[in-house]
């Protein structure tokens, strides 16, 4: 899909009717419209969202999801006695069909149900023109709602898809945008009431009453499961909407200047926390590893005195190591002389003697054993100081980490006490929600693992059963016949996903080897990203330490999860993209192409990471729609888009009312002109103005 | 010679008669998508479905 034109009608702040057209290029792809925090970023990001989507679309940083018309415009609107209409055209293509889509919702339904939109989508298919009967289910296929968060965001917001919690997502936005979801809606519809469970019943019906009972305990447990996956989706659900809340109260904690100091200490020491507990962890783990490896050489040091004391004594008494090889002796007894020139026979005093020297004789393994052991002395009492240092050097550092650690809690558990404290009721509420936000999080962390754990033994159990009902001998001929089929359709089941989780272990590898690819272009450093198995990203770096080396998670900061997150994005768009060259064994498979639209992508990026996200990104969608502040445009960004060539719009949001943001500057400097972006006005509204696109 | 993919090497140590089965289930489905309706020939999706194990398996 790439978006051609925005027409945008009495949509929250921005009045009257006004159009965007994007970019559509190859090359030039880019589409930037600058606007200051607080003139309607997040609202013409959400114009597009809620004109796909309806409300349900809207993201979850749009206050008052209910006003899609403006409060000024609504009470403008009861002096003219008249219905005011917001309206959303998107006008788009896909593959080879032009769409036009328009959803309208009147002020008077507004009132009543703002939830209940129009909705129409014109089709022109070979030079054909009609009107979609199903345009909702239309739009679903094109581009899914469950994708949209991939395609439509805020870049400050987007550092939480780095993180375990979101696997589920990930998963599926990979199962739509490849074309999978085939195999996973195949899998669902087999597996279903009406198809597996008909035939269940049709061998109930039939069969013995021990393969009914392992039939019934079967069912039970399919319930359980599918009743804890209900839980899951709803503790998952729970889960993304009390971080949305955590978020918002940051960011509201953040913007108010009687707060905004302490916000900032704590949102760094958050950071930290996260850091040094990373740290504390590693050093665990090689303070562990030392031990189970070296460790016994710190007890070793009595032992290794003792044994040095034996050797030194049987040194000085000549016994070690062995002056006289036992060969020699051997030699001399056989040939009957010694080297004095004595005969040696056998019951003589002196073959006696010469053979006495036999006690006191080794042979070469004993000297070189002997040498051995020196040598394992020397190595023990090396390692015996080597391994103390160590141990002295790492427990140290995680004393260290610990107290820092009981710092930071206290910190924060003072910049709490102090917010909590405040005068202002609204902070000290803010604070007493926050806390019971992050008291829930805790919460439901445990009840996904909780069930995740659950699930899993239950769903050993239920194969169990299944196995056992397969083995079961029947007699009658019905229920062999029911049995036979239940058992084709696991194996169908079995077979289909065998297939899936093969084509997703495949995609992973390659989109792992993609993300890296672009990752190394981002970031500069000795570090690289890893999916795993449930597809949740890891950056990991390696350390060395006593010529080992070890493979560690590194702790993301906010820049970090960020710039994974986008280049993730990005290169599942890219993968998308060019669908039909990466194997699968569906035939006639189809990616798509996808626009990304992106709200301030370079928020919490450092420098570094803003000009490989400003020079690489562009390159791996198709259409890339980005909207930004002039502090994160400047710069970094604004010398590589520059560079890029790929600016083929550009637009900026005019904002007009009493006041702005303090942080929000009144006039933008853009190819060296000047340009006013805020006109103070009784009414708050915004106004888009083309730009030329330098 | 063209490696097969793990999913191809799935497929092909099946029995002929899941293969059957597998293809003419996805040959639904697919159109059941491309449709964008739960049904296919007039017929649901999970009665097809259901027809279509119970032919295999006479």
């Amino acid at each position: 899909m790439i978006i051609q034109k925005l027409i945008i009608e009495n949509f929250r702040q921005f009045h009257g009717r006004q159009e965007i057209e994007f970019a559509t290029g190859k090359t030039k792809n880019v589409t930037l419209i600058h606007a200051e925090n607080g003139f309607g970023k997040t609202a013409l990001l959400n114009a597009l969202l809620w004109g796909f989507y309806g409300h349900d679309g809207l993201s979850d940083d749009l206050p008052m999801k209910g006003k899609i018309i403006h409060d000024g415009l609504a009470l403008a609107n009861d002096k003219r006695q008249g219905s005011t209409l917001a309206r959303i055209t998107i006008f788009f293509t896909d593959e080879e069909d032009d769409y036009t889509l328009t959803r309208s919702l009147a002020l008077d339904q507004q009132a009543d149900d703002h939830r209940k939109t129009t909705l129409e989508l014109l089709v022109k298919h070979d030079g054909q023109t009609y009107s979609e009967p199903r345009p909702q289910q239309k739009i679903e296929t094109i581009m899914p709602q469950g994708i949209s968060p991939f395609l439509f965001f805020n870049g400050e917001q987007i550092d939480h898809l780095a993180m375990e919690k979101n696997a589920g997502e990930i998963t599926n936005a990979i199962h739509q945008m490849l074309g999978l979801h085939l195999l996973q809606r195949t899998l669902a519809d087999l597996d279903h009431q009406n198809v597996r469970g008909r035939l269940v019943a049709e061998l109930r019906e039939n069969t013995d009453d021990d393969t009914k009972v392992l039939l019934d305990n079967a069912a039970r447990l399919e319930t359980d499961i599918a009743e804890d996956k209900l839980r899951l989706d709803a503790c998952r659900t729970n889960q993304e909407a009390v971080a949305g809340e955590l978020r918002t109260i940051n960011a509201r904690l953040a913007a108010n200047q009687e707060t905004r100091e302490l916000q900032h200490q704590r949102a760094q020491l958050e950071e930290e926390k996260n850091k040094v507990d990373q740290k504390y962890k590693e050093l665990s783990v090689r303070l562990a590893k030392l031990i189970a490896e070296d460790g016994y050489t710190l007890f070793a040091a009595e032992l290794v005195q003792k044994g040095k004391e034996i050797t030194q004594r049987l040194r000085e008494e000549g016994k070690i190591p062995a002056r006289v090889l036992n060969t020699f002796i051997e030699d001399l007894l056989r040939t009957g002389k010694c080297i004095c020139g004595c005969f040696l026979k056998e019951g003589t005093d002196p073959y006696d003697r010469v053979r006495q020297l036999l006690t006191i004789a080794g042979d070469q393994h004993f000297n070189n054993a002997v040498g051995a052991l020196d040598n394992a002395i020397g190595v023990i009492e090396g390692a015996i100081g080597r391994t103390r240092d160590t141990f002295r050097a790492l427990a140290a550092d995680r004393a260290n980490a610990r107290a820092r650690l009981q710092y930071i809690a206290e910190s924060l558990k003072a910049i709490h006490k102090s917010l909590g404290g405040k005068e202002s009721e609204q902070i000290s509420k803010l604070e007493e929600t926050r806390e019971g936000a992050l008291s829930r999080q805790r919460q439901l962390d445990r009840d996904q693992g909780s069930l995740e754990h659950h699930i899993a033994e239950s769903e050993v159990e239920r194969d169990k059963l299944r196995a056992q009902i397969a083995a079961s001998r029947q007699q009658a001929e019905s229920a062999a016949r029911a049995q036979r089929r239940l058992q084709t359709l696991d194996s169908v089941i079995a077979l289909l996903q065998e297939i899936l989780d093969n084509e997703m272990s495949d995609i992973r590898e390659l989109l792992e080897q993609e993300i890296n690819d672009h990752f190394k272009m981002i970031i500069d450093r000795n570090y690289w990203v890893e999916l795993d198995k449930k597809f949740v990203l890891r950056l990991r770096k390696k350390i060395s330490y006593e010529e080992q080396s070890q493979e560690l998670d590194v702790a993301h900061s906010q820049g970090q999860r960020q710039v994974t997150s986008l280049v993730f994005i990005a290169s599942l768009v890219a993968m998308a993209r060019r669908r039909t060259e990466i194997p699968t064994i569906l035939r006639g498979l189809e990616g798509g192409e996808y626009p990304m639209v992106m709200d301030s992508p370079f928020g919490a990026l450092g420098d570094e990471f803003r000009a490989g996200v400003a020079r690489w990104v562009p390159s791996l969608a198709p259409q890339v729609i980005i909207l930004v502040s002039s502090s994160q445009y400047r710069g970094a960004v604004e010398q590589e888009l520059g560079k890029s060539k790929r600016i083929g719009r550009r637009y900026m949001l005019c904002y007009h009312g009493p006041s702005k943001r303090a942080d929000a500057a009144a006039r933008i400097t853009i190819g060296g002109k000047p340009f006013v972006q805020y006109k103070e006005g009784k009414i708050e509204k915004t106004e888009i103005k083309e730009l030329e696109p330098v | 010679m063209e490696t097969l993919t793990r999913s191809q090497q799935a497929f092909a140590k099946a029995t002929p008669e899941i293969r059957k089965l597998v293809q003419t289930i996805l040959q639904d489905e697919r159109a059941v998508q491309r449709l964008k309706r739960r049904s296919v020939s007039g017929e649901g999706i999970h009665e097809a479905l259901l027809r279509h194990v119970k032919d295999a398996v006479k």
